[in-house]
């Protein structure tokens, strides 16, 4: 739950990115403890580390340097908090386009 | 297609739920014997099953001979074969959504849905001169990267040659093809000019 919030605040904080979203069945969703956070689901992997998938809405912008800048956005907010080795493989995802 | 997945998760959970319930009664109704209490001849008389068995009997029996019962009977077995069909559809049919990827490896994938980037490949074109409105189709490849980008493009008349807006289009949509492998083709509808919508 933690990694998930975590790489949600760093998605959301990155221009470019206008939100998170949960799907058509609201399937994208990490819950626990009483929260919820859209757009984000977190898998435990064999090795002990969690794979983070992030499921974007995001403005029309270059999709290419946004997803990377995503992905590194993410990857530093984990080490940040001391979560850098628990995150594995960051899989990000433009779910839509907001229009201007 | 996800309507179908839809109804096929909502019957899915219907029929194990029933099928939940149907087997705790048959297990609670299986502690004692005889023919009272909780046993399962009183099961069947709560269930009615008796009167049931009176009711099928006498369809069934209608059922042999030909008449309207027997054609309602054949276009219910039609529709229920029909609707099975189109549950399987829905369970087997793969759920992989088609992306169009930019990155994959170690680190993760990067991979955009079908939708937006054909509104950025729109919205792209047509800020290219001599382009009027656009309509784009995406499709990625089933698996790995690359895929193909349709668009279609109005060139209103007295703008630049069909040519040209190719060319204008293509090298307008080059930012979003290289990166995700795509292949573009652009064809040309020739649209009004401005003095003529007027």
């Amino acid at each position: 739950m933690r990694i998930a919030r975590v790489a949600a605040d760093a998605a959301i904080a990155v221009p470019g990115v206008v939100g998170l979203r949960a799907g058509a069945l609201g399937l994208h969703v990490t819950s626990g403890g009483g929260q919820r956070v859209h757009g984000v689901t977190v898998t435990a992997l064999s090795d002990g580390r969690y794979e983070v998938d992030l499921h974007l809405v995001c403005a029309l912008v270059a999709l290419p340097a946004l997803a990377e800048r995503v992905r590194t956005a993410v990857v530093g907010s984990a080490a940040a908090v001391g979560l850098g080795e628990a995150v594995g493989p960051v899989h990000v995802r433009i779910e839509e386009v907001a229009g201007p | 297609m996800l309507l179908l997945r839809a109804v096929t998760r909502l019957i899915t959970f219907v029929l194990l739920a029933a099928l939940a319930l149907a087997g705790l009664a048959v297990a609670v109704f299986s502690l004692e014997g005889g023919r009272h209490g909780l046993s399962l001849p009183a099961l069947a008389r709560l269930a009615h099953l008796p009167q049931l068995r009176h009711d099928v009997g006498r369809f069934l029996h209608a059922l042999e001979s030909s008449g309207p019962v027997a054609m309602l009977s054949a276009l219910g077995g039609l529709g229920a074969a029909a609707l099975g069909v189109l549950l399987l559809v829905g369970v087997l049919r793969s759920r992989r959504e088609r992306l169009a990827l930019l990155e994959a490896g170690e680190h993760g994938t990067l991979a955009a849905r079908r939708r937006p980037l054909g509104l950025i490949a729109s919205a792209l074109v047509e800020q290219a001169r001599g382009i009027g409105q656009t309509r784009t189709r995406v499709r990625p490849r089933r698996r790995g990267r690359g895929g193909r980008l349709h668009i279609r493009i109005e060139r209103p008349r007295g703008a630049a040659s069909d040519e040209t807006a190719k060319q204008r289009a293509a090298s307008a949509l080059h930012p979003l093809t290289e990166p995700f492998g795509l292949r573009s083709r652009v064809r040309v509808r020739h649209g009004r000019g401005e003095a003529e919508r007027r």
